[in-house]
């Protein structure tokens, strides 16, 4: 495989992987779609111009593509009933503090907000990806994080309150 | 600036997403305000929860991205599903179209095959013969 290819995959994988993680909140189907998203990339690479792009398209496809996840499965599975997250060996404490603050935000406060933090986006450049005017993405993010401190805020009293 | 207004504004602090002066201000009033300080404190501690919370990408990814790029051009276009499904209808429909058309040749080939069996009704043009021969046939013997 091309050294490019492979710089783009080691720079952007990580963040790609963990925005599809945070809508999904599944590994394997997280997995999938970061899979997607390369192999696409990778097979369209010659029309691509300039880093920004590139970087744009990949975040773009990684949210789309979990989204149509999403979306497919309200449609074809009982899923939306009752989500059963995967269980973990030995789950990361961090990764669960994390999962159980996203599992309480609405996906369109919650993309933008990963897109900013997990991307380390300008809200120009969200406004880009998610294809929506600067303003609602300001309004998005600060509503998102402002909900997000709720929640944890309540996690920590919780924790406090069941001695964990 | 009033607690409020920085409040609103403090994520937006935080991503350098403010101009200058505004930044200045929200800079000085942290200084004098423990509250407002208390509430960048909450929003650098959801940030450290997103920087530790990120999960590692497993390591067979890369493998099969390369797996797939790896292929032969040719192949892997079955794996682009939308070109696959473009490719898959442009199959099924020249598949339809010469079938459609090897049936209408069917037809013009049965269409043949009855009009030569068909049975012509001669006896007019027969009678037209037989007179003219007989007619010339008698000038020809007197």
């Amino acid at each position: 495989m091309d050294s490019r290819l492979e710089q783009i995959y080691r720079e952007n994988s990580r963040y790609v992987y963990n925005v599809a993680l945070g809508i999904l909140r599944n590994k394997d189907e997280a997995e999938d779609v970061m899979q997607n998203v390369f192999i696409k990339l990778f097979d369209s690479f010659q029309t691509f111009r300039g880093e920004a792009n590139i970087k744009t398209y990949l975040y773009r496809m990684a949210v789309n593509k979990s989204i149509d996840y999403i979306r497919f499965q309200s449609l074809h599975s009982k899923k939306n009933e009752e989500i059963e997250m995967p269980e973990t060996p030995n789950p990361d404490p961090a990764r669960t503090v994390l999962d159980s603050l996203l599992e309480n935000l609405k996906d369109d406060l919650k993309i933008p907000v990963l897109l900013s933090e997990i991307g380390g986006f300008s809200y120009k450049e969200i406004a880009a990806i998610l294809k929506i005017n600067l303003g609602t993405v300001k309004s998005r993010i600060n509503r998102g994080i402002t909900k997000l401190k709720e929640l944890a805020a309540k996690e920590v009293y919780d924790e406090m309150r069941t001695g964990k | 600036m009033k607690c409020e207004q920085v409040n609103e504004l403090l994520y937006d602090y935080t991503k350098s997403e403010v101009d200058k002066d505004t930044s200045v201000e929200i800079k000085a009033h942290l200084g004098l305000c423990p509250a407002c300080s208390a509430e960048l404190e909450k929003i650098a501690g959801l940030k450290a929860i997103f920087k530790t919370g990120m999960a590692d990408v497993p390591v067979r990814s890369m493998v099969k991205i390369r797996e797939h790029m790896n292929k032969p051009a040719a192949i892997r276009l079955f794996f682009r599903p939308a070109l696959a499904a473009v490719a898959v209808l442009f199959i099924a429909g020249t598949l339809l179209i010469n079938g459609i058309v090897a049936n209408n040749r069917n037809s013009d080939l049965d269409q043949f095959l009855d009009d030569s069996y068909n049975v012509v009704d001669h006896s007019d043009s027969y009678d037209v013969i037989q007179a003219s021969y007989t007619e010339d046939s008698a000038q020809e013997v007197f």
